[in-house]
Protein backbone atom coordinates (compact mmCIF):
# COMPACT_ATOMS: atom_id res chain seq x y z
CA UNK A 1 0.00 0.00 0.00
CA UNK A 2 2.53 2.65 1.09
CA UNK A 3 5.09 1.38 -1.90
CA UNK A 4 2.04 2.00 -4.42
CA UNK A 5 1.89 5.75 -2.83
CA UNK A 6 5.62 6.43 -3.04
CA UNK A 7 5.68 5.92 -6.77
CA UNK A 8 3.21 8.96 -7.43
CA UNK A 9 3.55 11.21 -4.67
CA UNK A 10 6.70 13.38 -3.84
CA UNK A 11 8.96 11.60 -1.37
CA UNK A 12 9.00 14.26 1.15
CA UNK A 13 5.11 13.92 2.04
CA UNK A 14 5.72 10.24 1.96
CA UNK A 15 7.95 10.27 4.83
CA UNK A 16 6.17 12.61 7.12
CA UNK A 17 3.72 10.30 7.08
CA UNK A 18 4.93 7.37 7.80
CA UNK A 19 6.78 9.35 10.72
CA UNK A 20 3.22 10.50 11.88
CA UNK A 21 2.42 6.56 11.24
CA UNK A 22 5.32 5.40 13.51
CA UNK A 23 4.50 8.24 16.05
CA UNK A 24 1.17 7.48 16.35
CA UNK A 25 1.98 3.60 16.62
CA UNK A 26 4.25 4.51 19.54
CA UNK A 27 2.11 6.36 21.25
CA UNK A 28 -0.63 3.88 21.09
CA UNK A 29 1.54 1.33 22.20
CA UNK A 30 2.43 3.52 24.96
CA UNK A 31 -1.00 4.35 25.83
CA UNK A 32 -2.29 0.53 26.09
CA UNK A 33 1.10 -0.18 28.33
CA UNK A 34 -0.35 2.45 31.04
CA UNK A 35 -3.85 1.14 30.74
CA UNK A 36 -2.21 -2.53 30.97
CA UNK A 37 -0.33 -0.95 34.49
CA UNK A 38 -3.50 1.33 36.16
CA UNK A 39 -5.68 -1.66 35.46
CA UNK A 40 -2.79 -3.81 37.46
CA UNK A 41 -2.92 -1.42 40.20
CA UNK A 42 -6.66 -1.15 40.47
CA UNK A 43 -6.76 -5.01 41.15
CA UNK A 44 -3.95 -4.83 43.62
CA UNK A 45 -5.60 -2.29 45.34
CA UNK A 46 -9.01 -4.03 45.31
CA UNK A 47 -7.18 -7.24 46.46
CA UNK A 48 -5.51 -5.36 49.34
CA UNK A 49 -8.38 -3.31 50.12
CA UNK A 50 -10.68 -6.67 50.69
CA UNK A 51 -8.30 -8.66 52.50
CA UNK A 52 -7.63 -5.45 55.14
CA UNK A 53 -11.28 -5.12 55.68
CA UNK A 54 -12.24 -8.08 56.32
CA UNK A 55 -10.86 -7.81 59.81
CA UNK A 56 -12.18 -5.00 61.19
CA UNK A 57 -15.67 -6.20 59.90
CA UNK A 58 -15.07 -9.24 61.90
CA UNK A 59 -14.64 -7.09 64.89
CA UNK A 60 -17.82 -5.40 64.25
CA UNK A 61 -19.84 -8.42 63.97
CA UNK A 62 -18.14 -10.00 66.57
CA UNK A 63 -18.87 -7.63 69.30
CA UNK A 64 -22.55 -6.62 67.96
CA UNK A 65 -22.99 -10.88 68.65
CA UNK A 66 -21.30 -10.52 72.05
CA UNK A 67 -23.52 -7.45 72.78
CA UNK A 68 -26.97 -9.53 71.88
CA UNK A 69 -26.02 -12.87 73.68
CA UNK A 70 -23.75 -11.55 77.07
CA UNK A 71 -26.12 -8.88 77.58
CA UNK A 72 -29.54 -10.90 76.34
CA UNK A 73 -31.15 -9.99 79.73
CA UNK A 74 -30.48 -6.71 80.04
CA UNK A 75 -31.09 -5.64 76.51
CA UNK A 76 -34.58 -3.92 75.81
CA UNK A 77 -36.16 -5.73 72.81
CA UNK A 78 -35.57 -2.50 70.59
CA UNK A 79 -32.00 -3.13 70.97
CA UNK A 80 -31.64 -6.40 70.28
CA UNK A 81 -32.96 -5.90 67.00
CA UNK A 82 -30.93 -2.73 66.51
CA UNK A 83 -28.00 -4.93 67.03
CA UNK A 84 -28.89 -7.43 64.52
CA UNK A 85 -29.66 -5.01 61.73
CA UNK A 86 -25.84 -4.17 62.18
CA UNK A 87 -25.18 -7.43 61.93
CA UNK A 88 -27.06 -7.59 58.82
CA UNK A 89 -25.68 -4.86 57.39
CA UNK A 90 -21.95 -5.81 58.28
CA UNK A 91 -23.04 -8.96 56.58
CA UNK A 92 -23.48 -6.98 53.44
CA UNK A 93 -20.57 -5.10 53.14
CA UNK A 94 -18.80 -8.50 53.89
CA UNK A 95 -20.73 -10.07 50.41
CA UNK A 96 -19.69 -7.08 49.03
CA UNK A 97 -15.86 -7.16 49.73
CA UNK A 98 -16.10 -11.05 48.74
CA UNK A 99 -17.68 -10.16 45.49
CA UNK A 100 -14.61 -7.56 44.72
CA UNK A 101 -12.29 -10.19 45.65
CA UNK A 102 -13.48 -12.56 43.17
CA UNK A 103 -13.48 -10.22 40.71
CA UNK A 104 -9.53 -8.78 41.08
CA UNK A 105 -9.06 -12.58 41.35
CA UNK A 106 -10.87 -13.00 37.80
CA UNK A 107 -8.21 -10.42 36.20
CA UNK A 108 -5.44 -11.88 37.83
CA UNK A 109 -6.04 -15.21 36.27
CA UNK A 110 -3.35 -16.25 33.80
CA UNK A 111 -5.69 -17.72 30.56
CA UNK A 112 -5.12 -21.11 29.39
CA UNK A 113 -7.28 -21.16 26.40
CA UNK A 114 -8.18 -24.71 25.14
CA UNK A 115 -11.01 -25.73 23.04
CA UNK A 116 -14.14 -25.93 24.80
CA UNK A 117 -17.49 -27.69 24.32
CA UNK A 118 -19.75 -24.71 25.28
CA UNK A 119 -22.65 -27.02 24.54
CA UNK A 120 -22.07 -29.59 27.27
CA UNK A 121 -20.66 -27.28 29.72
CA UNK A 122 -23.76 -25.20 29.48
CA UNK A 123 -25.69 -28.67 30.02
CA UNK A 124 -23.57 -29.08 33.00
CA UNK A 125 -25.01 -25.93 34.69
CA UNK A 126 -28.46 -26.66 33.81
CA UNK A 127 -28.22 -29.30 35.84
CA UNK A 128 -26.84 -28.15 38.85
CA UNK A 129 -29.45 -25.49 38.64
CA UNK A 130 -31.92 -28.25 38.42
CA UNK A 131 -30.43 -30.04 41.50
CA UNK A 132 -30.70 -26.70 43.97
CA UNK A 133 -34.21 -26.32 42.60
CA UNK A 134 -36.04 -28.94 41.80
CA UNK A 135 -39.89 -27.34 42.11
CA UNK A 136 -38.54 -25.06 39.26
CA UNK A 137 -39.96 -26.22 35.78
CA UNK A 138 -38.28 -24.74 33.31
CA UNK A 139 -37.38 -25.62 29.49
CA UNK A 140 -33.95 -24.89 28.16
CA UNK A 141 -32.83 -25.75 24.78
CA UNK A 142 -29.06 -25.95 23.58
CA UNK A 143 -27.98 -26.01 20.76
CA UNK A 144 -25.09 -29.17 20.08
CA UNK A 145 -21.65 -28.56 19.05
CA UNK A 146 -21.24 -24.82 20.06
CA UNK A 147 -16.96 -24.55 20.73
CA UNK A 148 -15.07 -21.77 21.22
CA UNK A 149 -11.43 -21.61 21.96
CA UNK A 150 -10.88 -19.83 25.69
CA UNK A 151 -10.12 -20.57 28.96
CA UNK A 152 -12.48 -23.24 30.91
CA UNK A 153 -12.18 -21.95 34.19
CA UNK A 154 -13.28 -18.65 33.26
CA UNK A 155 -15.82 -19.37 30.56
CA UNK A 156 -17.38 -21.48 33.53
CA UNK A 157 -18.12 -18.56 35.95
CA UNK A 158 -19.41 -16.85 32.86
CA UNK A 159 -21.62 -19.14 31.84
CA UNK A 160 -22.71 -20.09 35.22
CA UNK A 161 -23.72 -16.28 35.55
CA UNK A 162 -25.94 -15.84 32.33
CA UNK A 163 -27.67 -19.18 32.87
CA UNK A 164 -28.02 -18.51 36.56
CA UNK A 165 -29.75 -15.28 35.24
CA UNK A 166 -31.78 -16.33 33.21
CA UNK A 167 -33.07 -19.03 35.45
CA UNK A 168 -33.69 -16.24 38.10
CA UNK A 169 -35.21 -13.39 36.29
CA UNK A 170 -37.76 -16.43 34.87
CA UNK A 171 -38.56 -17.66 38.41
CA UNK A 172 -42.22 -15.76 38.28
CA UNK A 173 -42.84 -17.28 34.81
CA UNK A 174 -45.75 -19.92 34.68
CA UNK A 175 -43.65 -22.01 31.96
CA UNK A 176 -39.80 -20.45 31.92
CA UNK A 177 -37.49 -20.96 28.78
CA UNK A 178 -34.12 -20.53 28.11
CA UNK A 179 -32.59 -20.70 24.56
CA UNK A 180 -28.94 -21.17 24.34
CA UNK A 181 -27.33 -20.90 20.95
CA UNK A 182 -25.22 -18.86 17.93
CA UNK A 183 -26.21 -16.54 15.06
CA UNK A 184 -23.86 -15.12 12.62
CA UNK A 185 -23.06 -11.40 13.09
CA UNK A 186 -20.95 -8.94 10.83
CA UNK A 187 -19.12 -12.16 9.23
CA UNK A 188 -18.47 -13.79 13.07
CA UNK A 189 -20.13 -16.48 15.26
CA UNK A 190 -22.25 -14.38 18.20
CA UNK A 191 -23.29 -16.88 20.75
CA UNK A 192 -26.59 -15.99 22.97
CA UNK A 193 -28.45 -16.83 25.81
CA UNK A 194 -31.99 -16.16 25.78
CA UNK A 195 -35.04 -16.16 27.99
CA UNK A 196 -38.50 -15.17 28.38
CA UNK A 197 -38.37 -14.03 32.03
CA UNK A 198 -38.80 -10.10 33.77
CA UNK A 199 -36.46 -8.11 31.39
CA UNK A 200 -35.80 -5.08 32.16
CA UNK A 201 -35.84 -1.25 30.84
CA UNK A 202 -32.42 -0.68 28.65
CA UNK A 203 -32.78 3.47 28.94
CA UNK A 204 -32.08 2.63 32.72
CA UNK A 205 -29.61 0.11 32.09
CA UNK A 206 -26.49 2.90 31.63
CA UNK A 207 -23.80 0.52 33.74
CA UNK A 208 -25.25 -2.79 33.80
CA UNK A 209 -22.21 -4.36 33.46
CA UNK A 210 -20.55 -2.70 36.57
CA UNK A 211 -20.15 -3.97 39.58
CA UNK A 212 -22.95 -3.86 41.93
CA UNK A 213 -25.44 -2.81 39.14
CA UNK A 214 -29.04 -3.93 40.16
CA UNK A 215 -32.25 -3.60 37.93
CA UNK A 216 -34.13 -5.23 39.97
CA UNK A 217 -35.00 -5.22 44.16
CA UNK A 218 -33.49 -7.47 46.07
CA UNK A 219 -36.64 -8.58 47.64
CA UNK A 220 -38.06 -9.70 44.63
CA UNK A 221 -35.14 -11.07 42.71
CA UNK A 222 -32.31 -12.06 45.08
CA UNK A 223 -28.41 -11.22 44.30
CA UNK A 224 -25.81 -8.14 44.64
CA UNK A 225 -25.07 -7.59 41.43
CA UNK A 226 -21.81 -9.34 40.83
CA UNK A 227 -22.67 -11.30 37.59
CA UNK A 228 -22.54 -9.62 34.77
CA UNK A 229 -19.38 -7.32 35.80
CA UNK A 230 -17.79 -10.95 36.18
CA UNK A 231 -19.14 -12.08 32.30
CA UNK A 232 -17.86 -8.77 31.13
CA UNK A 233 -14.36 -8.63 32.64
CA UNK A 234 -14.34 -12.67 31.43
CA UNK A 235 -15.38 -11.60 27.60
CA UNK A 236 -12.92 -8.47 27.44
CA UNK A 237 -10.42 -10.23 28.73
CA UNK A 238 -10.77 -13.04 25.76
CA UNK A 239 -10.71 -9.89 23.44
CA UNK A 240 -15.02 -10.06 22.84
CA UNK A 241 -17.89 -7.82 23.84
CA UNK A 242 -20.98 -8.61 25.59
CA UNK A 243 -24.20 -6.65 24.90
CA UNK A 244 -28.33 -7.54 25.47
CA UNK A 245 -31.19 -6.90 24.08
CA UNK A 246 -34.21 -6.66 26.22
CA UNK A 247 -37.61 -5.04 27.38
CA UNK A 248 -39.40 -5.18 30.36
CA UNK A 249 -41.41 -8.38 30.82
CA UNK A 250 -40.15 -9.34 27.65
CA UNK A 251 -37.73 -11.37 28.34
CA UNK A 252 -33.64 -11.20 27.64
CA UNK A 253 -30.70 -11.75 25.48
CA UNK A 254 -27.56 -11.64 26.32
CA UNK A 255 -24.75 -11.88 22.95
CA UNK A 256 -21.20 -12.34 23.50
CA UNK A 257 -18.44 -12.95 21.28
CA UNK A 258 -15.05 -14.56 21.48
CA UNK A 259 -11.87 -13.65 19.78
CA UNK A 260 -9.38 -16.25 19.52
CA UNK A 261 -6.47 -14.40 17.87
CA UNK A 262 -5.90 -12.38 21.00
CA UNK B 1 -9.52 -33.38 78.13
CA UNK B 2 -5.81 -32.57 77.97
CA UNK B 3 -5.18 -30.10 80.13
CA UNK B 4 -1.79 -28.72 78.48
CA UNK B 5 -2.17 -24.93 77.33
CA UNK B 6 -3.21 -23.56 73.96
CA UNK B 7 -0.49 -21.12 72.31
CA UNK B 8 -2.35 -18.14 70.20
CA UNK B 9 -0.30 -16.14 68.29
CA UNK B 10 -2.08 -13.15 67.21
CA UNK B 11 -1.67 -9.37 66.85
CA UNK B 12 -5.05 -8.32 66.59
CA UNK B 13 -6.46 -7.17 70.46
CA UNK B 14 -10.28 -7.25 69.05
CA UNK B 15 -9.59 -10.56 67.52
CA UNK B 16 -7.71 -12.05 70.84
CA UNK B 17 -11.01 -11.30 72.97
CA UNK B 18 -13.13 -12.57 70.76
CA UNK B 19 -10.92 -15.84 70.37
CA UNK B 20 -10.59 -16.32 73.97
CA UNK B 21 -14.61 -15.73 74.39
CA UNK B 22 -14.91 -18.04 71.53
CA UNK B 23 -12.82 -20.41 73.62
CA UNK B 24 -14.54 -19.90 76.69
CA UNK B 25 -18.41 -20.32 74.81
CA UNK B 26 -17.04 -23.52 73.11
CA UNK B 27 -15.95 -24.76 77.15
CA UNK B 28 -12.61 -25.21 76.34
CA UNK B 29 -11.13 -24.77 79.41
CA UNK B 30 -7.36 -25.23 78.63
CA UNK B 31 -5.38 -22.40 79.41
CA UNK B 32 -4.32 -19.59 76.88
CA UNK B 33 -1.10 -18.04 76.44
CA UNK B 34 -0.97 -15.06 73.82
CA UNK B 35 2.04 -14.47 71.98
CA UNK B 36 1.27 -11.07 69.79
CA UNK B 37 3.99 -11.56 67.58
CA UNK B 38 6.09 -14.06 65.96
CA UNK B 39 9.37 -13.27 67.44
CA UNK B 40 7.90 -13.49 71.23
CA UNK B 41 6.16 -16.59 69.56
CA UNK B 42 9.23 -18.57 69.32
CA UNK B 43 10.98 -17.24 71.98
CA UNK B 44 8.12 -18.61 73.88
CA UNK B 45 8.50 -21.95 72.17
CA UNK B 46 12.47 -22.10 71.98
CA UNK B 47 13.43 -20.50 75.50
CA UNK B 48 10.50 -20.89 77.67
CA UNK B 49 8.93 -24.57 76.65
CA UNK B 50 10.32 -27.77 77.77
CA UNK B 51 12.48 -26.61 80.48
CA UNK B 52 10.89 -28.61 83.53
CA UNK B 53 10.87 -25.98 86.21
CA UNK B 54 9.36 -23.67 83.27
CA UNK B 55 6.32 -24.40 80.91
CA UNK B 56 5.55 -27.50 79.01
CA UNK B 57 4.80 -27.64 75.17
CA UNK B 58 1.17 -26.06 74.23
CA UNK B 59 -0.60 -29.20 72.93
CA UNK B 60 -2.09 -26.70 69.93
CA UNK B 61 -1.17 -23.66 68.41
CA UNK B 62 -3.37 -21.03 66.55
CA UNK B 63 -1.50 -19.03 64.30
CA UNK B 64 -2.70 -16.11 62.51
CA UNK B 65 -0.39 -15.41 59.23
CA UNK B 66 -0.17 -11.80 59.31
CA UNK B 67 2.14 -10.91 62.29
CA UNK B 68 4.42 -8.02 63.34
CA UNK B 69 7.98 -8.47 63.61
CA UNK B 70 8.41 -12.24 62.65
CA UNK B 71 5.81 -13.43 60.45
CA UNK B 72 3.35 -16.57 60.93
CA UNK B 73 4.67 -18.39 58.01
CA UNK B 74 8.11 -17.90 59.57
CA UNK B 75 6.57 -19.04 62.97
CA UNK B 76 5.14 -22.33 60.89
CA UNK B 77 8.55 -23.09 58.87
CA UNK B 78 10.46 -22.84 62.15
CA UNK B 79 8.04 -24.78 64.44
CA UNK B 80 7.87 -27.65 61.97
CA UNK B 81 11.69 -27.78 61.12
CA UNK B 82 12.25 -28.07 64.87
CA UNK B 83 11.96 -31.90 66.71
CA UNK B 84 11.64 -30.11 69.72
CA UNK B 85 7.73 -28.69 67.82
CA UNK B 86 6.92 -30.46 64.85
CA UNK B 87 4.13 -32.90 66.46
CA UNK B 88 2.33 -30.09 68.05
CA UNK B 89 -0.85 -29.15 65.95
CA UNK B 90 -0.68 -25.96 64.25
CA UNK B 91 -3.96 -24.88 63.17
CA UNK B 92 -3.66 -21.55 60.78
CA UNK B 93 -6.58 -18.92 61.78
CA UNK B 94 -6.21 -16.22 59.75
CA UNK B 95 -8.61 -13.66 57.20
CA UNK B 96 -6.39 -14.34 54.22
CA UNK B 97 -8.04 -17.22 51.62
CA UNK B 98 -5.24 -16.53 49.18
CA UNK B 99 -4.76 -19.46 47.63
CA UNK B 100 -0.66 -19.42 47.61
CA UNK B 101 -1.11 -18.88 51.86
CA UNK B 102 -2.88 -21.68 51.78
CA UNK B 103 -0.87 -24.05 49.95
CA UNK B 104 2.50 -22.92 51.32
CA UNK B 105 0.99 -23.13 54.91
CA UNK B 106 0.24 -26.84 54.54
CA UNK B 107 3.67 -27.18 52.54
CA UNK B 108 5.28 -26.08 55.43
CA UNK B 109 3.31 -29.02 57.62
CA UNK B 110 0.21 -26.81 58.79
CA UNK B 111 -2.52 -29.55 60.20
CA UNK B 112 -5.11 -27.05 59.64
CA UNK B 113 -6.28 -23.92 57.85
CA UNK B 114 -9.16 -21.96 58.91
CA UNK B 115 -10.14 -18.71 57.15
CA UNK B 116 -11.76 -16.69 60.16
CA UNK B 117 -15.44 -16.24 58.95
CA UNK B 118 -16.62 -12.77 59.12
CA UNK B 119 -20.32 -14.21 61.24
CA UNK B 120 -19.33 -14.21 64.71
CA UNK B 121 -21.92 -17.27 65.61
CA UNK B 122 -19.72 -19.53 62.74
CA UNK B 123 -16.36 -17.97 63.92
CA UNK B 124 -17.56 -19.80 67.35
CA UNK B 125 -18.64 -22.90 65.81
CA UNK B 126 -15.29 -23.01 63.99
CA UNK B 127 -13.63 -22.59 67.07
CA UNK B 128 -15.76 -25.21 69.00
CA UNK B 129 -15.10 -28.24 66.28
CA UNK B 130 -11.15 -27.28 66.37
CA UNK B 131 -10.65 -27.44 70.00
CA UNK B 132 -13.20 -30.80 70.35
CA UNK B 133 -11.43 -32.63 67.87
CA UNK B 134 -7.62 -31.49 68.40
CA UNK B 135 -8.03 -31.57 72.37
CA UNK B 136 -10.40 -34.31 72.09
CA UNK B 137 -10.47 -36.44 69.39
CA UNK B 138 -7.37 -36.16 68.35
CA UNK B 139 -4.66 -38.72 69.52
CA UNK B 140 -1.60 -36.62 69.87
CA UNK B 141 1.84 -37.33 70.24
CA UNK B 142 3.43 -38.35 73.74
CA UNK B 143 6.79 -36.72 72.58
CA UNK B 144 7.09 -33.25 72.22
N1 LIG C 1 -31.64 -12.62 32.27
C1 LIG C 1 -31.98 -11.48 32.87
N2 LIG C 1 -33.27 -11.04 32.86
C2 LIG C 1 -33.60 -9.88 33.47
N3 LIG C 1 -32.74 -9.09 34.11
C3 LIG C 1 -31.45 -9.46 34.15
C4 LIG C 1 -31.00 -10.66 33.54
N4 LIG C 1 -29.67 -10.77 33.75
C5 LIG C 1 -29.33 -9.70 34.46
N5 LIG C 1 -30.38 -8.90 34.70
C6 LIG C 1 -30.41 -7.61 35.42
O1 LIG C 1 -29.07 -7.17 35.56
C7 LIG C 1 -28.73 -7.05 36.93
C8 LIG C 1 -27.29 -7.42 37.15
O2 LIG C 1 -27.09 -8.81 36.95
P1 LIG C 1 -25.99 -9.55 37.81
O3 LIG C 1 -25.92 -10.97 37.37
O4 LIG C 1 -24.75 -8.73 37.75
O5 LIG C 1 -26.54 -9.41 39.29
P2 LIG C 1 -27.57 -10.31 40.11
O6 LIG C 1 -27.93 -11.54 39.34
O7 LIG C 1 -28.68 -9.42 40.49
O8 LIG C 1 -26.75 -10.68 41.40
P3 LIG C 1 -25.56 -11.75 41.49
O9 LIG C 1 -25.21 -12.17 40.09
O10 LIG C 1 -24.47 -11.00 42.13
O11 LIG C 1 -26.10 -12.86 42.29
C9 LIG C 1 -29.69 -7.95 37.67
O12 LIG C 1 -29.89 -7.52 38.99
C10 LIG C 1 -30.95 -7.78 36.83
O13 LIG C 1 -31.62 -6.62 37.20
MG1 LIG D 1 -26.43 -12.79 38.54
Amino acid sequence: MLKSITLHKPKKAVVTIIDRIEELERKNNELSLQLEQANKEMEAFAYSVSHDLRSPLRGIDGWSQALSEDFEDSLEEKAKIYLSRIRYETMRMHELIEALLKLSRLSRRVLERERIDISSMAEFVVERLREHNPQRRVIVVIEPGLTVFADRFLMDIALSNLIGNAWKFTEKKELAQIEIGSTFYDNERVFYIRDNGAGFNLAYAKKLFGAFQRMHKPNEYPGIGIGLAMVQRIILRHGGNVWVETEVDKGATFYWVIRSNV
Amino acid sequence: MNKKKILLVEDNPSDIELTTRALEKSKISNSLVVKEDGAEALKYLFEECGKADYDDYPALILLDLKLPVVDGMEVLKQVKADDRTKRIPVVVLTTSSEEDDIDNSYDLGANAYIRKPVDNDRFIVAINYLGLFWLLVNEPSYRY
